[in-house]
């Protein structure tokens, strides 16, 4: 399955290339500018409102999957689907609403990321940095999600400013994968990962 | 009300389980199917939910008929909403990670409407316990609370016709008991009960009907008081009946020797 999954990633990327070229489009978000300049911290705008505009949609998915009918069925699916397709829920529905979701929130994030540069094919890559966030916060948590992915930033930003300048050019991509190393180490299941139930 | 017409169920193309079984259930009964591990009854009753496909299954032959228009090949969803039919699977089928309340919810998930806090109080009617562990998770409640939950969750789809695949499964014989007289209830209040069991006395006892099958066939039916007193059921699966051993040499047909040498 991840093998037919990478696969398909070069299959569509090579798709997009021959459709609108390699080269970079300019786009741009004309928000307002909200830099904020503490102490000695400076805080861009256009990162800021990729944090203000993801909570957002995290909390909109949260609420979607823990507040409606349809949520409640998504996460009855998740844990079998053969029980759920027994109690009527249609499985094969929920799970093209599972990835209307999921490519709602990929859209957005893509919108954000290429906000702080240009848009290209190239971009995509981006996504293979979700691996060690959904590792480190736990395969199945949402909340672990959103915890592993400040882990990882901040990982990443400490390593590239303060291990690369000893010589260690290109530490920043790979400090995420070390921690999760770590991680799963001490705990298999990510930090939030649900515990299994297991009956005695 | 359901029709089974000489079905037969192939899995994975090759492995034939069910071979040509044709029964009726008729309304406002409970129709016991008892037999042995791996005779057909959950295939059985799969087909008939229109489960068969996720199990790789394949009806090859027969048809299957409620209230005269053909099931075969609807989807679960759509049998449950059209007709009624609720199947409960077996090994207590309820979604650990929920808790009770939410598990209710999503089994009431296909007929959502306004009166689904209602039919929730009536569920606590039935299974008093459930109301005292409506936060916890299901996962940790006990087998029997969980199987009550389970009859529960199908309650909520408002069925017609149940289908209860072993519901006494690992449970200890005062909890069975129990169980079988809410069964029995939900009878009485009108829903048409296929009641699948290894545990066969207690079934017969509060059936009306019942089918013995072996091997994908049907190889006896009856009134569910004859088949209590029937000797091979009484002997194969009420574990009574005759009690000295039998010998192989008793059961030649044929006494007289047929050559010399």
């Amino acid at each position: 399955m991840t093998i037919v999954s990478l696969g398909l990633g070069f299959f569509l990327r090579g798709c997009i290339q021959l459709i609108w070229g390699s080269h970079s489009y300019s786009f741009f978000l004309d928000l307002p500018d909200i830099t904020l300049e503490i102490g000695d911290l400076l805080y861009l705008s256009d990162p800021i409102w990729a944090g203000i505009l993801s909570l957002l949609t995290f909390g909109l998915v949260i609420v979607f999957l823990f507040r409606t009918r349809w949520g409640l069925a998504i996460r009855a699916t998740s844990e079998d689907q053969s029980k759920a397709m027994a109690f009527g829920i249609n499985a094969r529905f929920i799970l093209m609403i599972v990835w209307a979701i999921s490519a709602l929130c990929i859209t957005v994030a893509g919108i954000m990321i290429s906000n702080f540069g240009a848009l290209q094919v190239g971009m995509s890559y981006v996504g293979l940095r979700a691996i060690p966030v959904v590792l480190i916060g736990g395969m199945d948590s949402i909340g672990g999600a959103l915890v592993g992915g400040i882990i990882v930033g901040i990982c990443e930003a400490l390593a590239g400013s303060y291990i690369e300048p000893m010589g260690l050019v290109g530490f920043k991509e790979v400090a995420p994968y070390l921690l999760l190393l770590i991680v799963l180490f001490i705990r298999p299941y990510g930090l939030f990962g649900t515990v299994r139930i297991e009956r005695v | 009300m359901l029709a089974i017409e000489n079905l037969r169920v192939v899995y994975h193309d090759v492995i034939s389980v069910l071979n040509g079984i044709s029964l009726d259930v008729n309304e406002g009964e409970i129709l016991i199917i008892i037999g042995a591990n791996g005779a057909g009854k959950t295939t059985l009753l799969r087909s008939v939910a229109g489960m068969i496909d996720f199990y790789d299954g394949d009806i090859i032959e027969g048809d299957i008929k409620m209230e005269g228009s053909s099931i075969k090949g609807l989807d679960a969803a759509d049998i449950m909403k059209r007709y009624g039919l609720t199947y409960v699977m077996e090994d207590r089928p309820v979604f650990w990670y929920l808790t009770i309340e939410e598990n209710l919810g999503a089994a009431s998930f296909s007929r959502w409407d306004k009166h689904v806090k209602t039919d929730m109080e009536e569920v606590y009617e039935y299974f008093a316990v459930l109301r005292s562990l409506r936060n916890k998770r299901a996962g940790y409640a006990s087998g029997g609370e969980q199987q009550m939950l389970a009859i529960g969750m199908a309650l909520m789809t408002k069925p017609k016709i149940l289908l209860l695949d072993e519901p006494s499964l690992g449970l200890a014989p005062l909890i069975t008991e129990e169980l079988f007289s809410i069964i029995k209830k939900l009878n009485e209040s009108g829903i048409t009960i296929v009641l699948v069991e290894q545990n066969a006395n207690a079934a017969l006892n509060i059936g009306i009907r019942g089918y013995v099958i072996e091997t994908g066939r049907i190889v006896l039916d009856g009134k569910a008081v004859d088949l209590l007193k029937n000797e091979d059921v009484r002997e194969f699966y009420l574990g009574s009946g005759e009690k000295e051993r039998k010998s192989y040499k008793d059961a030649k047909r044929y006494k007289r020797r047929k050559r010399w040498l």
